[in-house]
């Protein structure tokens, strides 16, 4: 493959202002969404962390849950 | 009255199961996101011919048309999952139905966004209030009204029914979106892929669109499951804070006893 014909692929028979960018803006979204769940995944696991070995039910998170609506009504 | 949830839906409803089945799922569903993409990047990119009218410009399809068909599968299932919050009360449901919100709305900008780099070399125009294109922004607007009610409302059960009842009056735009382009004239091409009658796309061109829509649906899953892990862990997280405050609320002495 030369540099002639690598040129040609990358022109998208003219269309390369609109072909590169469309897979461009889908990558960025894409890296995005992947990277910032990623990190506030972690984020949340270091706020669990930091009240150590105290166990916390989900079950007991809605009672919670339900116990913080009953007082905001 | 709260139905009773079916004794599968119920197996399933355990968030500390469901942290434990998904993050052995995730690496394979990582794994698989990947090597579908790259497959369907290389055939989508180096394989696929050049569309006979369009050219080189239909390689932007390979995007847009995973991104799209996954908008409306995402509200589908953020739907589902809203219907089952409400009438079963699933522990889980709630937490899946908000985590793909913000999944759906980025995908529907992916697909508005490539629609309109698209639209411009073949349309001459970067966008057009038709009824595909409206459809799919009024979409985004669902999914950001979801994602606001859940911010605006401070009380966690009252912002999950409004936001629950929101996602499933929106259900009605689905079937806009996929028939619009039959009961309007619009400038978006009519169906290709999936028609009663059988897809019209050439095969070169539909499996690596295939391959691209199952990299992107195994994308899906992966986000998803970690959004859905954050909003437990998030959950457990508000328990220990307030478990913390009242503990230290009781055990500090009586303001008027310093005084």
């Amino acid at each position: 493959m030369d540099l002639d014909s690598i040129l040609i692929y990358i022109d998208m028979g003219g269309f390369s202002a609109y072909v590169w960018p469309a897979y461009g803006a889908c990558a960025g979204i894409m890296i995005w969404l992947i990277v910032a769940s990623y990190i506030r995944l972690l984020r949340e696991k270091r706020m669990l962390a930091k009240f150590g070995s105290r166990r916390t039910s989900v079950e007991k998170v809605s009672d919670i849950d339900r116990a913080e609506a009953h007082d905001d009504a | 009255m709260i139905m009773r949830s079916p004794k599968t839906l119920h197996r399933f409803a355990n968030p500390a199961r469901f942290m434990r089945l998904s993050s052995r799922a995730l690496p394979w569903c990582l794994v698989m996101s990947f090597a579908f993409l790259l497959a369907g990047l290389y055939l989508g990119l180096f394989v696929a011919p050049p569309d006979y009218q369009q050219g080189e410009s239909a390689r932007i399809m390979f995007v847009h048309v995973p991104a799209a068909w996954l908008a409306l599968l995402i509200y589908g299932v953020m739907a589902v999952a809203s219907a089952t919050a409400l009438v079963w009360r699933h522990p889980l449901a709630d937490l899946i139905a908000k985590s793909c919100a913000p999944i759906g709305a980025a995908f529907t900008i992916v697909a508005l966004v490539t629609g309109s780099l698209w639209g411009k070399p073949m349309w001459g125009t970067w966008w057009v209030w038709d009824a595909r294109l409206t459809s799919v922004l009024i979409l985004l607007f669902l999914y950001l009204g979801y994602m606001a009610l859940w911010q605006a409302l401070e009380n966690r059960e009252t912002a999950s029914k409004a936001a629950a009842i929101l996602a499933i009056i929106g259900v009605i735009n689905l079937p806009i979106i996929k028939f619009s382009v039959d009961w309007w004239n619009t400038l978006h091409q009519p169906s290709s892929v999936v028609k009663l009658s059988g897809s019209t796309i050439h095969s070169s061109m539909l499996w690596p669109l295939l391959i691209m829509a199952a990299g992107f649906l195994m994308f899906f899953f992966v986000v998803l499951i970690l959004k859905v892990q954050r909003e437990i862990i998030a959950s457990k997280v508000r328990a220990n804070q307030y478990l913390s405050s009242t503990h230290s609320h009781e055990s500090s002495p009586p303001a008027d006893r310093d005084e």
